[in-house]
């Protein structure tokens, strides 16, 4: 069986960047004048910015505001900590030179430790041994050692790629004599992992673990418990703070780090797991399934019960099932997909904390980390559609397809509460509906790419076996890089979502109400001008990988029938024509000039082309399914229906200008248009047909007549289809057309951002809390004064009421559209109070009832701050 | 040490040829920690191993212990050996036909190497 690859080296991968980001994030915490100010000028910071670290809904649409406030907060960090850059690069070369030293010196150190020698070789033992080399396959023979006083019958592969060892205990050399299977079968295993190349990947990823515990977790453990460490008076006694409720206070903290070191624990021993899997798999690939379980059957597992759980071999009754079905390795991982998915979010987690952190959280960064979350994930979908092909080949069931996704959505749920400085774990309804969507993306692709991984095997030159998992592989990544991306944190995914969703739904409803020409405008808006439409219709990275999800089929099968999809195709194009010229000719009698060439008609008007473009591509896949032809053929129809429209309507554009009857777009004759037209219209019907398509599909196998339609096909009109489709989708440019994009993209330039509670606090524990506490602690004084009849203290009460609200007012105000409004208004009357109460007691305001006013205002303005700020306080 | 390593690799030829691969290295580890190399070591699940954890007594190192007592007590006479060969392979847990076959075993190499 020709297994495809196991995927641990990614997973190992995983967990070596997560080593990195947290060591990082670390040494940000850790580094003089110590723990404490740090935190403190980070939180100032964020306030004095308005940048606020953590979840945070942000939206695509304020761009510029994150980048300005991401510049403030880094300017900001320069002033308190000038160092924090060569302190960060510090401990990235401490943990990266610690772990080159123990990666290269652990053979040395295993050689020593354990008075490894090298065999006195019989001629028959040397032979044997050269003979298992010459079967493994390898290209570099291992130095072959003995634990001479180890009574075990085993042996250990260790080295580095270019000194690879394998030591054999005593005891396993002793059966070379009289159990020579045994003695085959383990030295075969040790070979198996250096053929697998499990030895430098293994070392390594233990090498850097084993420095990160040294170089960042022990330092950090050591910063948090006594926080002056690296202040400038490090033995200052930390036992006052202790006393004072200190650990308690940071108990989360351990807690969430130690969850975190017991997760990549666990993580690492199922990677040497399955590689102990796949190391036995090769063995029995040398030597027959039953050698290799006849040995494994004669010696016993574990007595713990935990052995299966964090043991770094399964348990030999395991291991010999999987011998005799190697099927069985292939299976899709629930704890392994779980367990990457943590990594990947903890790795991601903390890489954009640390970036914050040194003020690098601009649009750009974030993006680029978005991007590599999503090629985390597109690598393990990849690596799993791949062994679920060959899993479901082997006859494994297709019911566990949903293992995987499952898997990775709940380590990636998980991921976002573990590690230093996590909120609490949490699941709103929001939350949860994002999960399931997360699901079922995942479990697409995943098909997709087993589906894809059935036709390359078919395929008879490796090259074009190689080409094919190279598109196979960039689909995939483009679209999780891009699309996917967005849900890389559960938690903020809704609120994001709807914070960028809002306005562009709000933004088409305003087009349409200003144009409205039929009565179902407003119904064609809701599903055309659904704004999710919108966000991702725009975007090559997303629209080109849902075309290449039917072309790269349809290019690997042979044999399709093409010629009826193309005449469906064109048959339909030709459909949508005569509706376009009867929607322009309607336009043209019933809509005033001046409104036509509106925005707003505009948008009306690409709502009814699309819709009708829609109509006909789900009618041309109806027609051809139920002629019996394959799903990725009749999309190919829709393609050629779409694409023929699209440039149909490019050149009606350029025209409509011979026609004044007829404007709607150009103003002149002639005009040459921009490609973003067909563009506009490829990606809004690329996109809806996710949704629309399927059903069309569903609905062509219910009404097939049992017909299959032969024929030969080639691969260069659906080469030459989609390739077009795919340029014309890179070309677009929201700024070129009619739609909500333009439109929100500046209105929102000034909304402020959604409430968010970390972020308060953080404002509130900045500095805004302290505000909040004198407005309470002036008002007090204000009745107080009043209920004693004292005058002096009433003045000097109202006095403090506008100098505290004053002073309040250069506070930066708090974060959310909310709180922000809040705030404001609660100052306004907290001044307004002051100033009436402080200028009718000087005699400035004579006017009667000045003082009943002013308590009125007082009391709007503490009604205000106990919904805002109390709650904030008690905290 | 020398006369104590060719008088126990007499006895592994005879009793366990299957340890002559490694005698060599097993009477250095010997020689360095002799307390060491008689307790063997207990199968760890260690990265990259073979994780089979099944174990057999070696007798390299026994020999080399019962050669040691043997050439510290001057032993010469058949008997006297056999007593220190007892006395020294009960302590290390050898069974007493395994006991008997070393006895003869260093009685051989003695005279061999005499």
């Amino acid at each position: 069986m020709n297994t495809p690859p196991a995927g641990t080296t990614v997973r190992f991968a995983l967990l070596i960047a997560l080593a990195v980001g947290v060591t990082v994030l670390v040494y940000l915490l850790v580094m003089p004048p110590g723990m404490l100010f740090n935190h403190s000028a980070q939180i100032r910071c964020q306030v004095s910015s308005g940048l606020y670290i953590g979840d945070q809904d942000i939206s695509p649409f304020q761009v510029e505001r994150i980048d300005a406030n991401a510049q403030r907060f880094r300017e900001c960090m320069g002033q308190y900590l000038p160092l924090r850059l060569p302190w960060l690069a510090g401990g990235l070369f401490g943990l990266g030179g610690l772990a080159a030293l123990i990666y290269f010196s652990l053979p040395c150190w295993r050689i020593r430790r354990f008075g490894l020698a090298r065999l006195d070789l019989s001629p028959e033992l040397a032979e044997e041994l050269d003979g298992l080399v010459e079967r493994a396959g390898l290209r570099r023979a291992p130095v072959f050692l003995v634990d001479p006083v180890n009574p075990n019958c085993g042996g250990v592969a260790f080295g580095t790629r270019r000194r690879p060892y394998v030591c054999l205990d005593a005891g396993l050399v002793t059966r070379f004599r009289w159990d020579p299977a045994y003695f085959r079968v383990v030295v075969l295993h040790e070979l198996a992992h250096l053929r697998n190349n499990d030895v430098p990947i293994t070392y390594l990823t233990i090498a850097v673990w084993r420095s990160f515990l040294v170089v960042g977790l022990a330092p950090f453990l050591a910063a948090l418990l006594d926080p002056w460490l690296t202040s400038s008076t490090p033995f200052t006694s930390p036992f006052p703070l202790w006393a004072g409720g200190y650990l308690l206070d940071i108990s989360t903290v351990l807690i969430q780090v130690l969850a975190l070191v017991l997760v990549v624990l666990l993580s690492r021993n199922a990677v040497l797991r399955s590689r102990e899997y796949h190391a036995d798999d090769r063995v029995a690939s040398w030597l027959g399934r039953e050698e290799p379980g006849e040995v494994l059957a004669s010696v016993r597992g574990s007595k713990r019960w935990w052995g299966r759980l964090v043991g770094k071999h399964p348990v030999p009754s395991k291991r010999i099932s999987a011998v005799a079905e190697p099927v069985r390795l292939l299976r899709p991982g629930f704890w392994e997909a779980a367990a990457a998915g943590v990594a990947i979010q903890v790795a991601w987690r903390t890489v954009v904390l640390a970036l914050t952190n040194i003020g690098q959280s601009g649009s750009f960064a974030l993006g680029l980390l978005g991007t590599v979350w999503g090629a985390g994930a597109a690598a393990v979908v990849l690596f799993a559609g791949a062994r679920f092909a060959a899993f479901r080949a082997g006859g494994g069931s297709v019911r566990v397809l949903l293992l995987t996704p499952l898997g990775i959505t709940l380590g990636l749920w998980v991921g976002q509460y573990i590690g230093a400085f996590s909120s609490l774990p949490g699941l709103t309804l929001l939350e949860l509906a994002v999960l399931v969507v997360l699901v079922l993306v995942l479990a697409a692709l995943m098909w997709w790419v087993a589906h894809c991984a059935d036709l390359i095997r078919e395929l008879d030159r490796p090259r074009a076996r190689v080409i094919a998992w190279v598109a196979v592989t960039g689909t995939i990544f483009s679209f999780c890089a891009s699309g996917l991306s967005w849900m890389s944190a559960p938690s903020i995914t809704g609120g994001a979502l709807i914070n960028t969703l809002g306005p562009l739904g709000v933004a088409s409803e305003r087009l349409v109400d200003s144009a409205r020409w039929t009565v179902l405008d407003d119904a064609l808006n809701s599903v055309l001008g659904a704004p999710f439409l919108h966000l991702f219709m725009g975007a090559p990275l997303v629209t080109i990988p849902l075309v290449l999800g039917w072309a790269i089929p349809l290019l690997l099968r042979r044999n399709e029938p093409l010629r009826p999809a193309v005449r469906a195709g064109v048959i339909g194009a030709a459909a949508w024509l005569v509706v376009e010229l009867v929607l322009r000719g309607a336009a043209a009698a019933s809509v005033s000039d001046a409104l036509r060439v509106s925005d707003g008609f505009r948008w009306v008007l690409v709502l009814w082309e699309n819709s009708a473009l829609i109509l006909v591509q789900f009618v041309v896949v109806v027609v051809l399914t139920m002629r019996g032809l394959r799903a990725v053929t009749a999309l190919f129809g829709a393609a050629v229906t779409g694409l023929s429209a699209v440039l149909v309507l490019w050149a009606i554009r350029s025209v409509e200008g011979c026609f004044p009857s007829l404007v709607v777009f150009s103003g002149g004759c002639l005009q040459p248009v921009s490609p973003s037209v067909p563009a506009i219209g490829l990606g809004l019907v690329v996109v809806a047909g996710v949704f629309a398509l399927p059903i069309a599909l569903l609905l062509g196998r219910l009404l097939a007549r049992g017909v299959s339609v032969p024929g030969s096909g080639g691969r260069v009109f659906p080469l030459v289809v989609a390739g077009i489709v795919v340029v014309l989708l890179a070309l677009y440019r929201p700024s070129d057309g009619p739609g909500p994009v333009e439109e929100v993209t500046a209105a929102e330039r000034g909304v402020p951002l959604a409430e968010n509670d970390q972020a308060l606090r953080t404002w509130a524990t900045g500095g805004g809390a302290g505000h909040v506490l004198a407005l309470m602690r002036h008002s007090e004084e204000y009745r107080e004064s009043l209920r004693r009849k004292d005058s002096r203290a009433y003045l000097q009460a109202c006095s403090e009421l506008v100098a505290a609200s004053g002073q309040a007012a250069k506070f930066p105000a708090p974060p959310g559209g909310t709180s922000s409004r809040l705030w404001a208004t609660a100052l306004e009357e907290y001044s307004a109070a002051g100033t009436i109460c402080r200028d009718a007691m000087t005699g400035a305001d004579t006017r009667p009832d000045r003082l009943e006013v002013s308590r009125a205002r007082l009391h709007n303005a503490t009604e205000l701050l106990l919904t805002f700020g109390l709650p904030l306080v008690q905290r | 040490m020398d006369e104590v390593t060719t008088l126990a690799r007499g006895v592994v030829e005879a009793c366990a040829p299957e340890e002559l691969p490694f005698f060599a290295a097993a009477s250095a580890a010997y020689f360095r920690d002799p307390r060491r190399a008689l307790a063997g070591r207990k199968r760890s699940d260690e990265v990259l191993g073979s994780g089979l954890d099944t174990a057999v007594a070696l007798l390299s190192p026994v020999a080399l212990a019962v050669a040691a007592a043997v050439y510290e007590a001057g032993a010469r006479d058949e008997d006297d050996v056999r007593a220190v060969v007892a006395r020294r392979a009960a302590e290390l847990g050898l069974a007493p036909n395994q006991v008997e076959l070393v006895a003869d075993a260093v009685l051989v190499s003695l005279s061999r190497n005499e």
